[in-house]
């Protein structure tokens, strides 16, 4: 059963990606990518990150996709240039991702065969809660330094955009 | 029981169409459609090795990729409109200058 | 633990599955039985009725991208605010602080931004 899920949901995943890169028109490769992240998080429910999955639809399917829309809506569709879409050196480019699939698919096929699910995490999750319990202990007193950094970083995105997006307005 | 294996084979995969995706796409909005999917892939194995090493990090190191994520693509897509504004071009081969 | 954690999730399941075939169903029911007698007009674009008028692929302005970037900005706040609601009773004052410098921070954010003018609606 479960690997029933497991195939269903990684298959999906695959050709969703696949149809992101295939895909003729940009608007169809977002869809397409929202298909992805949906069948991440169920992955991601899979191995017990159940927090982590409702982020990965809240953050990514939902606000970052969105702001693709925009971005999409924002150039002029016919500038995009649907037909002459793919650069010149692609067949190169196809082996180099084959190559390097192949190279990684070896290593983690002959790796990491020891290791069994559901160690010490899962106790861990009964002794303290759910998973967004045990990611809030450790995000708020282990990780307080990057926790402050994030907002730093947002902080700059922000400033960044209002600056690209505005200032330039202005001068135009 | 899935082995750890076949998440990271999974994983690996969607990397290298991402890869593909960014290597061959001239638009650069699809380029970074191409990177999210990269990103999402590692995302992907990161939270596979905290389930099968009993550690939650992995999954704390998925947020804050999140979050960059969500920063890179805020500031990566206002730099293309401004360019799109300046020069009404979206592939990547016609933004040769820095300076204009 | 794995069977027992999964298996809680098998009423999403079962919802997913009837939702998506309620909605598979009706659009096949409703493809066997209606008449189709496609014309021009009735392909066109409704627009309330008056003729449509250019293309459908009009550029938007901008000013929508700057709305859109700060719900972005604050949606992954949110992301953070979440797991510390959860645990706040357990991890005490310290934790408070924290998030009020992390808010202060992202405020600042929001105070540039309506300085600049990047909140009003200009045309």
């Amino acid at each position: 059963m479960i690997h029933l899920f497991f195939l269903m949901f990684s298959l999906i995943a695959v050709i969703a990606s696949w149809r992101v890169v295939a895909a003729k028109h940009i608007i169809h490769a977002v869809l397409w990518l929202v298909v992805t992240f949906f069948s991440t998080a169920c992955l991601f429910v899979m191995l017990g990150a159940e927090f982590l999955a409702a982020i990965q639809i809240l953050v990514y399917a939902g606000a970052i996709i969105i702001l693709y829309v925009f971005a999409i809506m924002l150039v002029n569709v016919k500038d995009l240039d649907i037909k002459a879409h793919f650069h010149k050196h692609r067949r190169l480019a196809k082996l180099l991702g084959l190559v390097i699939f192949a190279e990684l698919g070896l290593v983690f096929l002959q790796r990491f065969t020891f290791l069994q699910a559901k160690g010490p995490l899962a106790v861990q999750q009964a002794e303290w809660g759910g998973n967004s319990e045990v990611i809030g202990r450790l995000l708020y007193t282990d990780y307080i330094l990057p926790f402050e950094l994030a907002s730093i970083i947002l902080l700059v995105a922000i400033i960044g955009a209002v600056v690209l997006a505005i200032t330039q307005e202005k001068r135009a | 029981m899935i082995s750890l294996n076949w998440y990271l084979v999974v994983s690996a995969l969607l990397f290298c169409i991402g890869l593909i995706g960014v290597l061959v796409k001239r638009n650069v909005i699809m380029v970074f459609l191409c990177l999210e999917l990269m990103l999402n892939a590692a995302n992907l194995s990161l939270v596979a090795f905290s389930d099968y090493l009993g550690n939650i990090q992995g999954q704390i190191f998925t947020i804050f990729n999140i979050t960059v994520a969500a920063a890179e693509a805020v500031v990566g897509l206002a730099i293309i409109i401004s360019l799109y504004r300046n020069r009404a071009m979206t592939n990547v081969d016609d933004f040769n200058l820095l300076k204009w | 633990m794995l069977l027992s954690g999964l298996s809680s999730y098998i009423p999403v399941l079962v919802f997913m599955a009837i939702s998506g075939a309620i909605g598979f169903l009706m659009l096949l029911i409703g493809r066997l039985w209606r008449p189709s007698h496609p014309y021009k007009e009735k392909l066109s674009p409704y627009e309330c009725g008056i003729e449509p008028e250019g293309d459908a692929w009009e550029r938007v302005i901008p000013r929508y991208y700057v709305y859109a970037m700060l719900f972005l900005a604050f949606d992954v706040e949110a992301l953070f605010l979440f797991p510390w609601a959860i645990v706040f009773d357990k991890i005490g004052w310290f934790a408070f602080i924290e998030m009020v410098l992390f808010i202060i921070v992202l405020l600042i954010g929001l105070v540039y931004a309506w300085a600049k003018g990047a909140l009003d609606w200009r045309y």
